[in-house]
């Protein structure tokens, strides 16, 4: 398939000069996203031996049970903060800042104020989970940060909030692409929500059962317009671009990205069925869940049309493997949302381990996924030099992609017996319990497979920072193509 | 879409039409509920003083993460038919609670009228709390044995005293403030009055 | 309620209605024509159409395999 007919060396000057900007671009984003990159993965070690703590205490509820600062009740709100506001939100900030950059054509200046604002974000939260370890978290889900901390996660995030604002301004006139809207999105939804809820929770609480109903608005809207966008924009990017092909229907993908900002923010609601809320709020909900298949069918649609013909690149590419798995299950765990919206099955499927399983699909096997392909695509292009082990990756690939659906399996098989015999039966909530135990020690197991690949993973990063690996003169992904290579 | 404006007047948009949706109109809707008279006319629902303190232990160990507190109606849940209550819960029972714990998670029971079970049998719920497991051996629920102490007895043993077996010789287990505070809390949890929007069975 | 239902009708009707605008303004501005173009607008002569721009360590890139022919 060749394009225009030029002359060979005015293409070859303008590759030249076009390298060079790239090159420039992605070198004056270096030190904050790294920055960013290193303290997520940090979080995510961190995160990750929480997790498997608060599992392996649904196994042996004896286990590290002594002190207040160690239990069930308090590890399990620093396993979430550490994994959504420390892995999770720092390694989707630093895919921003890369992809605005790119994608505005403009130089991150001045990048060294937005390591500072990382450092007042680690702050932040060290400071919170800590608190959270003495007793100070707020118990309500998703916003469990004490309220000391809060301010200091406002000033960071205002340095960055700001950056992406200005990049964005100063782009290169011409098209704005499919990613730069999701991304703006997120940038600028993400302080309203966390503002509003932090507001009318924390500082200034309202009465009574409107706590639920913004508790719900805000949580949901932190994984549908801070967490989806920022997936979905890097996908949007990620799989045209490593295959060296267009996104299928440039047309589709406008509609998704408006049907989801339409739509998503009225999902909150829908953890709240049958609660003591008005019928009419938790219909609306409903309703706009169901809405949901519009954005999610686009984007799945575009996604796969891109895809086709050209799923055999998955052995050739590290970065396709996680983003094309995150991507997937981003289509199944917004299917399966959709589903659990339903009154009929959330009367059964409420309150169950369900919801558990629900929560590490998405966060995890869609956004986790994701961020693991951007950081494989951007790391080598902001160090200038090779991943060093193959086998590495391969093995982080496998344990991860193995472990969360090891996971997501156990938790629907205990959920879905729970549901029935706890929501719908009367059964002896013993004989429920005793049921999942079985389950749950698959959870915990799956879990330190995921462990295992995080750790893998921050060995890799550790020596790419260090600029070890094979010994080859350059790297290969630098270089002009030639023979080799082995699959799997 | 290449344009600012556009972009900026449409994530506004969107978003403040949710935040009216969800947040303001739920507010104006149900965010001053007040008490209500009955027929004879003695208020019912009337706020608790003094178990807030015990709300905030409740915070501190994160028991919301195991335990939900809503009751939902017969045709939405079998709650009612397994005993956590004899109505649903309805938006003006948790008027005056400072901090609404409806929780997700029935990894325990629901405890929204754990006040009525444990009633007449206090130091059963200290029991509970101190480790789950004295009283159900299957239990996954953690030991919060750091809200008690243990002391030597001093005299005769005090009346707080905790009944349970394998304790020193000399020695007994009594609560700490905290954990009188949870349990003043978690007694206060009862739906035992009816609304005109939830009449009880009776009725 | 009756108050409630007219701050929601008002509001509903102010932000669909901005909604529309935008919309409209979009397809009479141009927005919506060339969608082709944006789509290509990640690739250029550095980093074309047809090249894959990602490989494992040690292998070499490759060009797209099921490129869309014609």
């Amino acid at each position: 398939m060749n394009t225009v007919a030029m002359p060979e060396q005015s293409t070859d000057s303008r590759a030249e000069l076009d390298r060079i900007e790239r090159v420039a671009i992605d070198a004056s984003t270096r030190g904050p996203v790294l920055f960013f990159y290193a303290s997520a993965i940090l979080w995510l070690l961190v995160g990750t031996i929480l997790g498997l703590v608060t599992a392996l205490k649904f196994n042996a509820p004896g286990f590290l049970d002594a002190w207040s600062f160690t239990t069930f009740g308090r590890v399990r709100p620093a396993h979430l903060t550490s994994v959504i506001y420390g892995w999770a939100s720092m390694a989707g900030i630093g895919t921003i800042i890369w992809l605005m950059a790119r994608l505005c054509h403009t130089r991150l200046k001045n990048g060294s104020l937005l390591i500072i604002a990382g450092c007042i974000w680690n702050l932040g939260l060290t400071l919170g989970i800590l608190g959270i370890f003495a007793g100070h978290g707020t118990s309500i889900e998703w916003l469990e940060l004490p309220g000391y901390s809060t301010p200091l996660l406002f000033i960071a995030y205002s340095f960055i909030g700001l950056w992406t604002l200005l990049m964005f301004i100063n782009r290169r006139p011409g098209h704005v692409y499919v990613t730069q809207w999701y991304l703006l999105a997120a940038v600028l939804w993400f302080p309203w929500v966390y503002g509003t809820a932090q507001i009318l929770l924390v500082a200034h609480p309202v009465q009574g059962v409107v706590q639920a109903a913004v508790n719900w608005w805000f949580a949901h809207n932190i994984i549908g317009l801070w967490f989806t966008t920022i997936g979905v924009g890097t996908v949007y990017y990620m799989i045209p671009k490593v295959l060296g092909k267009p996104i299928h229907s440039y047309y589709l993908s406008i509609i998704g990205f408006w049907t989801l900002a339409f739509f998503y923010s009225w999902n909150g609601i829908h953890h709240l069925i049958y609660g003591p809320l008005p019928a009419w709020l938790q219909t609306a909900s409903i309703v706009a869940s169901v809405m949901m298949i519009i954005p999610v069918t686009t984007v799945a649609i575009n996604h796969h049309l891109t895809m086709k013909g050209s799923f055999g690149a998955l052995r050739y590419s590290p970065t396709l493997r996680f983003i094309v798995f995150g991507a997937m299950c981003y289509t199944l765990v917004s299917l399966q949302g959709i589903s659990m919206a339903f009154r009929t099955i959330n009367k059964a499927s409420h309150f169950t381990h369900l919801t558990v399983a629900h929560a590490h699909l998405g966060l995890y096997a869609f956004f986790t996924m994701v961020m693991f392909g951007a950081m494989y695509y951007i790391v080598p292009r902001l160090v200038n030099w090779e991943w060093p082990c193959a086998k590495l990756i391969k093995i982080h690939f496998w344990t991860t992609a193995i472990g969360i659906l090891l996971m997501f399996g156990a938790l629907t098989i205990a959920g879905i017996q729970q549901g029935i015999h706890m929501n719908l039966r009367t059964t002896d909530f013993n004989v429920i319990m005793n049921s999942t135990k079985p389950w749950l020690w698959m959870r915990s197991l799956s879990g330190a497979l995921m462990m295992v690949g995080h750790f893998v993973f921050a060995a890799s990063f550790v020596m790419i920072l260090m600029r070890l690996g094979k010994n080859k003169t350059t790297p290969t992904l630098f270089e002009e193509p030639t023979r080799g290579g082995n699959v799997l | 879409m290449n344009k600012l404006p556009t972009l900026l007047i449409g994530i506004t948009a969107t978003f403040l039409f949710s935040w009216v949706g969800l947040v303001m109109i739920p507010y104006v809707q149900l965010g001053k509920l007040g008490p209500i008279e009955d027929e004879s006319g003695t208020l019912v629902a009337v706020g608790k003083p003094g178990v807030s303190s015990g709300a905030r232990v409740y915070a501190a160990q994160g028991c919301v993460y195991c335990h939900t507190q809503q009751v939902r109606p017969e045709h939405g849940g079998s709650d009612i038919a397994r005993g956590w209550g004899a109505r649903a819960s309805v938006a003006r029972d948790y008027k005056d609670d400072t901090t609404v714990f409806l929780g997700t998670m029935r990894t325990g029971p629901d405890l929204r009228n754990v006040g009525t079970k444990y009633q007449s049998i206090t130091g059963e719920l200290h029991v509970q709390i101190y480790n789950a497991r004295l009283r159900n051996k299957s239990s996954i629920m953690p030991s919060f044995r750091f809200l008690y102490e243990e002391r030597k007895i001093v005299g005769s043993s005090s009346i707080n005293a905790l009944k349970v077996k394998d304790v020193k010789t000399g020695y007994e287990i009594v609560p700490t403030k905290e954990a009188e505070d949870l349990v003043a809390y978690l007694l206060s949890l009862n739906q035992n009055y009816s609304l005109p929007e939830a009449p009880t069975s009776e009725h | 309620m009756t108050l409630y239902l007219i701050i929601i009708l008002v509001f509903t009707i102010l932000l669909g209605g901005s909604g529309v605008w935008a919309l409209y303004w979009a397809v009479k501005n141009g927005q919506m024509t060339s969608l082709e173009n944006g789509a290509k607008s990640i690739f250029n002569d550095d980093e074309p159409l047809g090249q894959m721009s990602d490989c494992f360590p040690g292998e070499p890139k490759r060009k797209n395999v099921g490129i869309i022919k014609g």
